[in-house]
């Protein structure tokens, strides 16, 4: 996945860039951090790439996604581009139904799609059997790493080739935060998806980001970079 | 003994489709939908007005009409307050008090303080099976196909998504559903069934009164919050609950008066009651909320 030339204002009459001719290249199917201050941009990078834009912002540039450039039009990015990113937030519990058990909660990601509850297919069962979580468990029964597993996996209901995850694990201790980010790494290998994850936890990411890790940083120009 | 049991299931189906209809606001959506009361009575003032200017209408489809023009009625008190609430961003609890301010005006201007409805023919005895309870066998008959249609309802994508909101209202920004379509489709639906019990509850007593919705709200959750102790069902939609719990409420009624209790006080025994499946639900379990355990 590529981020080509990228270029936003959040108003055409701003006198700077929020980000200028912002490049970066990230291995497909794997796991990559972000990390960086409060404030810098990492948020807005999440939004530029889901689409989520302000009417009066100005976006150019292009993204690269599976072999396929998507370019920047109407100051954003088009539809075929962000149909295939999901995001998880970092405030996960939005996502899910308490009353609901934790099958229920899948089964309802899929429900714009469906008349009713409808029956998962095998691949989402058996990436599940392996947590050996109680399926049939209300969704607030469950740890808050479960819950966060969750969240990830009714979010890959759709059709995904790039997943953003906010913080996925800054509200855990640290066996969940370990139950999280290892089912990431398996999910990105077995279902072929690129993750961007934000993380403020050096030691997590040192521990790992295996080279994946980037830095987004404010330079002197006052538009940011991505290191 | 006999004809206690008749008299409660013959309350009961007057007051089922107001209690799934709260079922819905209250215990799946999870909102203090007080227009369910201005809605109880917008049904019956529009119900009753059809055998009034259409009097020589079959039986069968004089019920059809008089069934839709109180669904209409309620929907329109529905419509109205979630529409105040989505669009203008009252609070629901806010947006049902003008509503109802709205409607106690037309109210006043469409319909006398009381009719008496004696003298219109009534749709309700069309099945004239029983000679003392004229009334129950199509009450019966009504009681099963709301009950059917809103089990079927339920069953849908649109039913799950009522209860997804009171789950969690932020929960179709992920999914890209509409939460104010959800919102207001429910309420309306809500509402539409207190308007049909608004019309069987004035063609049951040969009247309708401009009072006659003040206390239904606390009847609903009185009912509500007896069928969920009764039931104690964990899934996140249960039908049976408004439907004991109306049982349940019309038997502890009838039981009331059977040993002379005076009905002038049965508000405050209702209240009471609400009182005490709370505090003794609260105790026994400290770490779950009132909307877990009571559905209200």
């Amino acid at each position: 996945m590529k981020i080509e030339n990228l270029s936003f204002k959040f108003k055409p009459t701003d006198d700077h860039y929020f980000f200028h001719h912002l490049c970066a290249e990230f291995v497909p199917n794997r796991v990559h951090f972000i990390q960086g201050q409060n404030g810098v941009g990492k948020s807005t990078l999440f939004n530029i790439l889901q689409g989520n834009m302000a009417k009066d912002a100005l976006l150019e540039g292009a993204v690269t996604l599976d072999g396929t450039t998507y370019t920047a039009h109407n100051n954003t990015l088009p539809c075929a581009f962000t149909q295939q990113v999901q995001t998880v937030q970092q405030q996960y519990d939005r996502m899910l139904a308490n009353q609901f058990s934790f099958l229920q909660n899948l089964q309802l990601a899929n429900l714009p799609a469906c008349p009713g509850l409808h029956a998962l297919p095998s691949a989402t069962l058996e990436l599940i059997a392996p947590l050996g979580i109680d399926l049939h468990k209300p969704a607030y029964l469950l740890s808050g790493g479960q819950r966060q597993l969750l969240a990830i996996l009714m979010a890959l209901q759709k059709p995904t080739k790039l997943l953003l995850l906010d913080e996925p694990t800054a509200t855990l201790d640290t066996d969940n935060t370990q139950l999280v980010m290892q089912f990431l790494f398996k999910l990105a290998e077995q279902l072929n998806v690129t993750m961007l994850i934000i993380c403020h936890d050096k030691e997590l990411v040192a521990q790992y980001a295996q080279g994946s890790s980037y830095m987004l940083r404010k330079l002197a120009s006052g538009e940011r970079g991505l290191e | 003994m006999l004809n206690m049991l008749l008299v409660i299931v013959e309350q009961s189906l007057l007051h089922l489709p107001l209690m799934l209809g709260a079922y819905i606001s209250f215990a799946l959506l999870k909102v203090p939908d007080l227009s369910i009361e201005s809605a109880y009575l917008v049904g019956a003032i529009f119900g009753a007005y059809i055998p009034l200017v259409m009097p020589g209408l079959p039986v069968g489809l004089m019920m059809v009409m008089v069934v839709c023009a109180s669904l209409f009625g309620g929907a329109l008190v529905g419509l109205t307050s979630s529409l105040l609430t989505q669009k203008g961003n009252f609070a629901h609890l806010l947006s049902c008090i003008i509503t109802a301010g709205l409607f106690h005006g037309i109210n006043q201007f469409i319909a006398p303080a009381y009719r008496s409805l004696s003298g219109a023919s009534n749709p309700l005895s069309a099945i004239d099976y029983m000679p003392q309870h004229p009334e129950l066998p199509m009450l019966a008959l009504l009681g099963c196909i709301v009950i059917a249609l809103i089990y079927c309802v339920l069953r849908t994508q649109i039913g799950y998504a009522y209860a997804v909101y009171g789950n969690n209202p932020q929960f179709f920004k992920n999914y890209g559903i509409s939460t104010a379509f959800v919102f207001v489709t429910g309420i309306m639906f809500a509402n539409a069934l207190a308007g049909v019990s608004g019309y069987l509850f004035a063609q049951s007593n040969n009247f309708v009164e401009l009072n006659m919705g003040l206390g239904k709200a606390l009847l609903c959750i009185t009912a509500l919050i007896l069928g969920k102790a009764i039931v104690r069902s964990g899934k996140p939609i249960a039908l049976l609950i408004p439907i004991v719990g109306t049982f349940a409420y019309f038997t502890l009624q009838q039981l009331l008066l059977k040993v002379g209790f005076n009905l002038k006080y049965f508000t405050a025994v209702q209240a009471l009651l609400v009182l005490c499946i709370v505090v003794y639900t609260y105790r026994t379990q400290p770490q779950r909320s009132i909307n877990d355990n009571l559905g209200v």
